[in-house]
Parts: structure tokens; C-alpha cells; sequence
């Protein structure tokens, strides 16, 4: 019996208080979520948990057996987002990182190498390069060697955000796994569902305080979304959320048809697609059906077949806010950073500092951007303000069609809404706009047309005009999703 | 392809297999044009030429593992030489003189410092090393000028003439021939690449080493003693660039400030020509080796056929930038290899 217990602990980064006196009991065998908007001090507690941060005042210990374990980081494995392993090395390799057996000779596998990798079914990728994998496998490489250094406390933080269903529902059956072994897990993620499906208990923190507790079947997505915006909106979402845009018919007029596109590395073949103008078509389908692989071709970034793209703009903002932010550059520099020269220089060729602030000002004011000012660091901000603020570059450019792969990823419920009410807006003028995601929710509160692919094939598309609740369209998009 | 050859290490010696064979083509047309190439004489001087870049080489080899890199080992190398030199002769700016395994100690412990010094400024104040080693490098370079007064060193014909036992040891650091011709100074290559080889690839150290240049931040979550193996990696560059210095001016017999030449050039296009990564995380001791050799028999086989030094550099400069180019070609096919294959692999499971 193991408990990890936090008592009255507070962390400050200069003037903002990131955990205010927080205190809560974790005990083995369960799977506890943590959620809370952004800013809530989530990501403070882990690095706190880590041993990367220290707090200001209280403490965090692990209990085992009545007695404290000592330095509790030391048995808090994190599993991340972004895998913390090695590309360059194989697999096995990989395991032995840190817990070399001995000092001259070959390095080998560590002892029950191989129990550990056939439990978390990756024994077949021994001797494979770690970059040539997916980002499934890599992070149960994580996950493994967090397993062997013998760790008492998993943290998975976002674990599944770039996971496939399937991918996801493995890695969950393997939580469980180790929650049964008497481990103490917790989940940190975005996505309410997960805490529906994994959890028996989820705190809500906020303002780094914990602000509510739910516990078996309180845990609900309504439930907790209630609590994750409570602080925003008192006007709550009802059983259906909100929808942005107004379906459309299948055959409206389109910005761009798509005549048997295929893919050049065979994600996608044959496609017949026509993009409405003024509607959001949205792309769907699990990783590997060439949705995401569509959206990047759209796009333009990614080769297709055949020769002579269609004469239109098109604007195109990646998943991975490492690929759309420039982190190094301050709010109003991101905000310009898409524009030509003529609108920053004219009429000489010089760099016009007060052009940059006052545009940066205007979109700033245009996209509802939460920033102090226009001069502060993009990294400053929020998540949900970063990409507000990529999506208004992106948007300044005002071409034929936007493309945005996961408009929401990694962002909070409030400044989901806001990205929504924005993609509306924007393809309401006229325009076409293209997003790839898979959440039913996300999906029913922003396409007009959604398209499924299957195996590189185009498997269905659901005017959304016929579709009435979220279980409706989750329910379709499965059948399509399956669609051999 | 994978499915057949094994795995990606296997198509990894593939590649090292083609720099060989990139080296038989270039002997092959050089001994067309020359026959005196492959010959006793000509393939001992070959395989000296070779010494003291594949020491500073294996060594530089390290450093690009981990993503650094050292640009202060050619002056190190001069420095070395010249501290060693100055103490043991006289004649410099130095106002007094000690027996030789003094000065050689000075000179060894004048790199090592320089590597300590590089160290520091990388991994302390955390300056990027290209910046904290450019500057030693002119550093180092000023210093070996003011130590030696631009003067050259000749220890047979040095007013006041060494001891003979002094000469004697001189001679064993590199000059001296053993099996008939050969100089004991490719002893040092030989012992030098064993040495390397085990480290790379048979110790701990070297497998972390790998570890740390392919992700530092994961690195340091799996608290792998980052710095400490920085420190040393700086230190073997410099040891090794110093060790390099001493043993050339014993073969040579003579040293002056712009013995080094463009060593450090040479050493890093041999590294990266050998497979490895200047981003880190990619880089063998055998590639390296391969690399000393193509860049060595390119400078022998140019200069038999009399084309002249400037011609030379133009040649050699051009063939870095082309083997770096495969390189890079090679390891894209190696990679979508290595990812059809894992696919396959998903797709049976």
C-alpha cells in the first residue's frame, strides 16, 4: 500500500502564484486524473512531482507502508508527450540507457528486457532504430523504461494527444495494468473522454487550488467540462454543445475541387473532393487513413501524383505548435510574421517598427489575444493564445482556402470556443476552410461537411445537416471509420 | 531491404562499405596514372600522413557525437609542440630551460588546459563551442607566436646541443623506424584508433556519449552525467591535438608556429566525411578512420601526380562536400528502409 501525499504546497514565478497551498492523497491501484484549464498550475505540479521544481512551501512525499520513501522524484516516472528517448539509438538500446550493466564490452539488453517489451508488445522492434517508429511505440519505450527503474508513481502528461483510437486504448489497457500492480497513476490530458474511460477519480484544479472532486459516476464529460469552464461561461453547455457554422449541402459551390488527387507516398488515392466555399469541410479519420495526409496536401505541403495544382491560395497551419510558433520572437513579430514586405516596408525597403505594433495591435484586438503586450514573448502566453495567435497570422494572409490540422490540440474548453467562433468567421466570408480532426465533439461544433477517410479512401461524407447530437455523429463516423 | 540484410546496422556497414569502395576507385585511378603509389616508400609516407589527423580525428569524432565541436585543436596541436620546444631548447620567451620529459610534461599539460578551459566555457558559462573554441583557437595561435618568437626548433642542430639521452627519447617519440622503415610515430595512430574504438563502442561512456548527442533533454531526465562527460570529451580533443603536436615534431624534427597547417579542417571533414552527424548523435570510430584514409591518399595521390597544393585544396574541398552530399542521400534511403519495414512489421502484429 503506497500513498503520495501533498500537503499546502505553494509555487511562485515572480508575481503569479502558481499553486496556491494545494493538497490532495493519491493512493495505489488507482488511476487519478488531474484536469484543469490552462494556467491552472497542471504543469507546475508535474514538474513539481519530476523533482525538476521545488516548492516554496509544503511538501510532496510517498508513503510506503507507513514510512516516508525518501526523495519522492525519485520514484515519479513521467511519461511526456513528446517521448523523452533516443532517436538515434535501436530499441533495446534504448532500455539500457543509464543502467549499463557493466562498463567495457557490448552493451546488452538489461536483464527481463524481454518480459517488459512482450507485456507492452514491443519485443518485435528490438533492433530497430527508434526514430524510424511510431510515436506509439516510442512512448512505450518511455513507459518501459520507467518500469525498470522501478517507479512507483506514473505521471502520464498528455499522453495520447497524437495517438491513434487504437494506439490509445492499448496504452490505456496498460495503465490499468500497472494500476493493478499496485502502482500510483495519474493522467493529465485534455481530452475528457480519457477521464471518463480510465478514471475512478478526476480533480479538478484551478487557479492552483483544487477546486472539485469527481468520483465514479460524477465522471462525466458534461460534468467535467461543467467545471473546467465554470469560470468562464455560467451559461453552461446543455446536453448538445453549441455549433458554429451552418451545415451545408453536399454539392455547393467550392473554392476547389479536388480531381483524383494521390498521394505520392501512397497516403491517399483517387480522391474526388469538392471544398464548399464559405463552409468548414472537415477531414476525418484515424492516423494512417491519409485524412491528415489529405489536409497537408491541401494545403500544399505534401507531393501528390500527379502534376498542376489548381490555381488558388492556401494557408496552412500544422499540429505541432513547435511548426507554427516562432518561439523566439515576441507576440507582435508572430502576428506578422506571415505578411509581404510591402505591407511592412512600403515605400522604402526598410523594416517599419510602428507598421509591425500597430498591425500586431489591430489583430491582437480583431482575434481576442489575451497578451499583456504586443511585445511580450510568444512563449509567454497560454497554449489557446499561441495558436490564437498563429491562427490570426494565418488568417491575415485571407487566402482562398485555410488549412488547420488539430485547431485545438492542446488548448483549453474557453479558448477552443473562441478558435471555433474564428474558423466560422473566416470561412463565412466566402472562403473555404479545412480542418483534420477526430473528435466527435469537435467535429459536430464546427464542420458543415465532414469527410472520413478509410485506408486511403475516401469512406463518407456526412452532410451535416442530418446529424442531431454528438452520439449521432460519433456513431457514424465509427462505421465509416471501420470501413475496410 | 531491411527484411534481407538484417537490420539498419547492417545498411549502416553498407554505406561504410561504399566510402571502401569510394577509397579502391581513388587508389585504383591514382595508381593508373602514378605506379610509383603502391609501393614500400610511398605507402609508408601515406600511413604517417595519416597520424596525427586520425589522432585529432577519433578524438574530434567525439565531440561532433555529442553535437560540439572543437575548432581550437589545430593551434592546440602547434601549441603543444611549441611550449614542449621552447622549455626544452630555449630560444623563445621563455627566460629559462628544463630537461625534455619536463617540457613534454608542460606541453601536455598546456593542451590539457586549453581542453579545460573549453570546457569550462561551453558547459559552465555556456557559451556555444563553436564560439568558446574559435576564440581558443586564436588564443592558442597567439600564444605559440609569443612562446616561440615565430622562431623555428630544430633539436640536432640547437645551439647549446641537447643530451644525448634526451636526443635518444626524442627519437623513440616518433621518428625512429621500427620493422625497417616504418616510424614509430604509426604506432600512435594504431594505438590511438584501438583505444578509440573501445571507447566509442565498447564502454558505457561511449554508448552514453551516443545517448546525449541524440537527445540531450531525455539525457538529462535519465540524469546521465552530462557534464562530467562533456569535461572529458573537451579534454580528449585537446589531449589528443597536443599528443599529435609532440609526436610530429619528433617525426619531423623540427616545429615552427604554422606547423598545423589546416589540420583542424582536415580533421572534421574527416569525421563528418566518415558518417558522422554535426547535429549530433551519429558518428563512428571505423568511418573516421575511412575518412583519414580517402582524405590522406587524396593529398598523396595529388601530390605524386604533381598537380600542385592549390589544385589540391580545390580537389579536396570538392570531394568533402560531395561525400557529405551521399552521405546524406544514403541515409534518407537508409531511414524510409528502416520506416517500411517497421510498418510491415505493424502490419502483420
Amino acid at each position: 500500500m503506497m500513498e503520495l501525499v501533498a500537503e499546502g504546497v505553494e509555487k511562485s514565478y515572480g508575481a503569479t502564484r502558481a499553486l496556491a497551498g494545494l493538497s490532495m492523497r493519491l493512493r495505489s491501484g488507482e488511476i487519478v486524473g488531474i484536469a484543469g484549464p490552462n494556467g491552472a498550475g497542471k504543469s507546475t505540479l508535474t514538474r513539481m512531482l519530476a523533482g525538476e521544481e521545488t516548492a516554496d512551501r509544503g511538501e510532496i512525499t510517498l508513503i510506503r507502508d507507513g514510512q516516508s520513501a525518501g526523495e519522492c522524484w525519485k520514484h515519479v516516472a513521467v511519461v511526456h508527450q513528446e517521448p523523452h528517448v533516443w532517436p538515434n539509438i535501436t530499441v533495446g538500446e534504448n532500455l539500457s540507457v543509464g543502467r549499463e550493466s557493466r562498463w567495457l564490452g557490448k552493451v546488452g539488453l538489461p536483464a527481463n528486457a524481454e518480459t517488459v517489451l512482450t507485456k507492452l508488445g514491443i519485443q518485435q522492434y528490438v533492433d530497430y532504430q527508434l526514430g524510424d517508429l511510431s510515436l506509439a511505440i516510442r512512448q512505450r519505450v518511455e513507459i518501459a523504461r520507467a518500469m525498470f527503474s522501478g517507479a512507483d508513481v506514473f505521471l502520464f502528461d498528455e499522453p495520447n494527444s497524437a495517438l491513434t483510437e487504437e494506439e490509445s486504448e492499448a496504452l490505456f489497457a496498460t495503465m490499468n495494468e500497472l494500476a493493478d500492480e499496485g502502482r500510483i497513476i495519474v493522467l493529465i490530458t485534455h481530452r475528457l473522454n480519457d477521464f471518463v474511460r480510465c478514471c475512478k477519480r478526476v480533480v479538478i484544479l484551478r487557479d492552483g487550488l483544487i477546486a472539485r472532486e469527481l468520483k465514479d459516476a460524477d465522471i462525466t464529460e458534461a460534468n467535467i467540462a461543467r467545471e473546467l469552464t465554470a469560470h468562464i461561461a455560467k451559461a453552461a453547455s446543455n446536453q448538445s454543445p453549441a455549433r458554429f457554422v451552418g451545415a451545408m449541402p453536399l454539392g455547393a459551390p467550392s473554392s476547389l475541387e479536388l480531381n483524383r488527387w494521390s498521394d505520392d507516398n501512397g497516403a491517399f488515392r483517387d480522391i474526388y473532393l469538392k471544398l464548399p466555399r464559405g463552409g468548414i469541410t472537415v477531414l476525418s479519420g484515424v492516423e494512417g487513413s491519409g485524412a491528415r495526409e489529405l489536409a497537408q496536401a491541401i494545403g500544399g505541403f505534401r507531393k501528390l501524383r500527379s502534376r498542376g495544382r489548381p490555381q488558388v491560395t492556401t494557408t496552412y497551419l500544422a499540429a505541432n505548435r513547435r511548426d507554427t510558433v516562432f518561439g523566439n520572437m515576441s507576440v507582435a513579430e508572430n502576428l506578422v510574421s506571415r505578411r509581404s514586405w510591402q505591407e511592412l516596408c512600403n515605400p522604402v525597403p526598410f523594416l517599419r517598427p510602428d507598421r509591425i505594433t500597430e498591425a500586431a495591435k489591430r489583430s491582437i484586438v480583431r482575434y481576442g489575444v489575451k497578451t499583456g503586450s504586443p511585445d511580450h514573448s510568444i512563449t509567454s502566453l497560454s497554449g489557446g493564445n499561441q495558436q490564437k495567435v498563429v491562427l490570426s497570422a494565418a488568417m491575415e494572409q485571407g487566402s482562398d482556402i485555410l488549412v488547420v490540422e488539430e485547431p485545438t490540440r492542446g488548448v483549453d474548453i474557453g479558448s477552443s470556443r473562441d478558435i471555433y467562433a474564428l474558423l466560422a468567421e473566416y470561412a463565412a466570408s466566402g472562403r473555404s476552410v479545412v480542418l483534420y480532426c477526430t473528435e466527435p465533439q469537435e467535429i459536430f461544433q464546427i464542420a458543415s461537411v465532414v469527410i472520413v477517410l478509410s485506408r486511403g479512401r475516401i469512406a463518407g461524407k456526412i452532410a451535416m445537416d442530418k446529424i442531431c447530437s454528438v452520439v449521432d455523429l460519433a456513431q457514424v463516423l465509427a462505421e465509416y471509420e471501420a470501413t475496410a | 531491404m531491411v527484411g534481407i540484410l538484417g537490420t539498419q546496422r547492417a545498411l549502416n556497414n553498407l554505406r561504410l562499405l561504399g566510402l571502401v569502395l569510394a577509397i579502391v576507385i581513388v587508389a585504383v585511378i591514382i595508381q593508373l596514372q602514378r605506379s610509383s603509389f603502391i609501393s614500400p616508400e610511398n605507402l609508408t609516407t601515406l600511413v604517417r600522413s595519416m597520424v596525427a589527423l586520425g589522432m585529432v580525428a577519433f578524438a574530434q569524432m567525439l565531440v561532433i557525437l555529442l553535437g560540439e565541436i572543437d575548432l581550437s585543436v589545430g593551434t592546440v596541436y602547434g601549441l603543444a609542440g611549441i611550449v614542449t620546444a621552447t622549455l626544452w631548447l630555449g630560444g623563445g620567451a621563455l627566460p629559462f630551460t628544463t630537461s625534455l620529459p619536463v617540457a613534454l610534461a608542460a606541453g601536455i599539460v598546456t593542451a590539457l588546459t586549453i581542453g579545460a578551459i573549453n570546457g569550462f566555457l561551453n558547459i559552465n558559462v555556456g557559451l556555444p563551442s563553436f564560439i568558446a573554441t574559435l576564440g581558443m583557437l586564436n588564443i592558442a595561435d597567439g600564444l605559440q607566436l609569443y612562446v616561440s618568437n615565430a622562431a623555428t626548433f630544430t633539436p640536432a642542430y640547437n645551439e647549446p646541443l641537447p643530451q644525448t639521452w634526451e636526443l635518444a627519447m626524442f627519437d623513440w617519440l616518433g621518428a625512429r623506424p621500427f620493422l625497417s622503415t616504418i616510424p614509430i610515430e604509426v604506432l600512435w595512430l594504431v594505438a590511438t584508433f584501438a583505444i578509440f574504438w573501445v571507447l566509442r563502442h565498447r564502454t558505457v561512456f561511449g554508448f552514453r556519449l551516443l545517448a546525449m548527442g541524440g537527445n540531450l533533454e531525455a539525457a538529462r531526465v535519465a540524469r546521465l552525467p552530462v557534464r562530467k562527460y562533456k569535461y572529458i570529451v573537451f579534454l580528449l580533443a585537446s589531449l589528443m591535438a597536443g599528443l599529435a603536436g609532440i609526436a610530429d615534431f619528433s617525426y619531423v624534427g623540427s616545429i615552427g608556429p604554422s606547423q598545423a597547417g589546416n589540420l583542424m579542417f582536415s580533421a572534421i571533414a574527416a569525421v563528418v566525411i566518415g558518417g558522422a552527424s554535426l547535429n549530433g548523435g551519429r558518428g563512428t570510430i571505423v568511418g573516421t578512420l575511412l575518412g583519414v584514409v580517402l582524405l590522406a591518399m587524396l593529398n598523396n595521390g595529388l601530390a605524386l601526380m604533381g598537380v600542385g597544393s592549390f589544385v589540391q585544396l580545390i580537389f579536396i574541398g570538392g570531394v568533402t562536400i560531395a561525400a557529405v552530399w551521399l552521405d546524406l542521400v544514403s541515409q534518407k534511403l537508409i531511414r524510409s528502409a528502416g520506416q517500411r519495414s517497421a510498418k510491415a512489421k505493424a502490419a502483420i502484429a
